[in-house]
């Protein structure tokens, strides 16, 4: 266990514990686009820049990315609004605004840090990706279907479907939409389809009233990942509530035969001293 | 709704089933399983049981919206955002304080200790 000072405060953390971490969990805001907890690191944002300074390094700084430094040191200093580390963040959604000027998320989070307009020129294709993966890294490594990918170099570089065609390994979850910090992918979802990815997806239409809440390849999916039987996803939200409580109604009945005959079983035993 | 604040039946985790026989409705919220399919199905391992009221809660912070809870729970007791698809969300007891409780006029719905079997009955259900 390791004691290092975040902005004045003194805050416990364990060895080898991402800085980013750290501050999330005592309430320190960072900003960041490109950090989610259930997937690794890797630093593509570079939002989350903080200084960090030892005792022992007299007097020297150094900027890090928190998401990806791990604590080493006993006494570490870490700061994490200095006007340097302010700048560099400015800097970095300067080129971020640049690349995607129509997205409001960096719009806003540009305005904390006194930039209403880049100084660079806006790109006019642009789809508002920032690039900084989370979608592709989600895929992979939490749903495990690895669907997409970034792809491409420079200039060009783009998350792509393999082959630029509707992905064969989607299954249409949507994690990709949900995590992104820019809200770029499309989600149309109608009663029996979902348009993802330009792929079409049918749903699970429950038999019973013909609503559904998952799609049909990420029921099949899960079916045979999860190892469940073959009609766990039959029915829809609605209908399950529906089938439980006739269930509970019968349950309680049952059980309540039950415990009365255990009473009665009890109290027999009782009278004849066993 | 206590969680989104707003006046939206859709927000509400608690759903009330009408049976059209009898007349009757009856509320059905999360049964905070002991062996949650919501638990198991969550591919980013997202969920986890409060040490304190027992609640099964979901960590957003490691959240995906894969919506494989909302399917996977058994009961229907999962939900997501309508006009945000992922955004799922789930009874949590209120931290110890369920509102829908609180609110009933009829006492359909208490939030109380369960109370425990006399040691007779224990041992006479585990014997059965």
């Amino acid at each position: 266990m390791l004691t290092i000072t975040i902005d004045g405060r003194r805050i416990k953390c364990e060895e080898g514990e991402f800085l980013l971490g750290v501050c999330q969990r005592n309430g320190l805001e960072v900003p960041t686009l490109c950090h989610h907890e259930a997937v690794e690191p890797v630093g593509a944002c570079r939002l989350c820049m903080v200084e960090i300074s030892h005792p022992k390094w007299e007097g020297w700084t150094d900027n890090v990315v928190s998401c990806v430094y791990p604590v080493r040191d006993d006494g570490l200093v870490v700061k994490t609004d200095t006007p340097r580390v302010r700048q560099f963040r400015a800097s970095v959604l300067d080129l971020l605004i640049a690349r995607c000027p129509g997205s409001p998320e960096l719009r806003e989070l540009g305005k904390e840090y006194g930039l209403v307009e880049t100084n660079y020129i806006e790109r006019e294709d642009s789809n508002n990706c920032i690039l900084c993966g989370l979608c592709a890294r989600v895929c992979d490594e939490v749903i495990g279907v690895n669907a997409i990918s970034t792809a491409g170099r420079g200039y060009m570089k783009d998350i792509m479907m393999p082959l630029d065609e509707p992905p064969p390994d989607c299954i249409g979850c949507g994690a990709c939409a949900f995590v992104c910090p820019t809200n770029v992918i499309d989600v149309v979802q109608a009663p029996n389809h979902r348009i993802i990815w330009e792929k079409t997806f049918d749903m699970k239409v429950c038999p019973e009233c013909g609503s559904a809440n998952i799609t049909l390849d990420q029921a099949n999916y899960m079916i045979k990942t999860k190892d469940l039987p073959a009609d766990y996803y039959d029915l829809c939200d609605e209908c399950k509530r529906k089938k439980i409580s006739v269930t509970q109604k019968n349950l309680a009945q049952y059980s309540q035969q039950l415990l009365d005959e255990i009473r009665e079983g009890v109290k027999s035993n009782e009278t004849t001293g066993h | 709704m206590k969680h989104s604040q707003t006046f939206d039946l859709a927000y509400s985790r608690v759903r009330t089933i009408h049976d059209n026989v009898t007349g009757i409705t009856v509320p059905q919220i999360c049964f905070q399983c002991i062996d949650a399919a919501c638990m198991k199905s969550c591919p980013a391992d997202a969920f986890y049981v409060d040490p304190e009221i027992g609640a099964v809660r979901i960590n957003y912070n490691r959240c995906v919206g894969c919506m494989d809870c909302v399917a996977g729970c058994p009961f229907g007791d999962m939900f997501t955002e309508p006009k945000n698809l992922g955004a799922v969300f789930k009874c949590d007891l209120c931290e110890g304080d369920p509102v829908c409780a609180r609110f009933c006029p009829e006492g359909a719905l208490l939030y109380k200790e369960m109370e425990p079997l006399s040691g007779k009955l224990e041992m006479a259900l585990d014997e059965s």
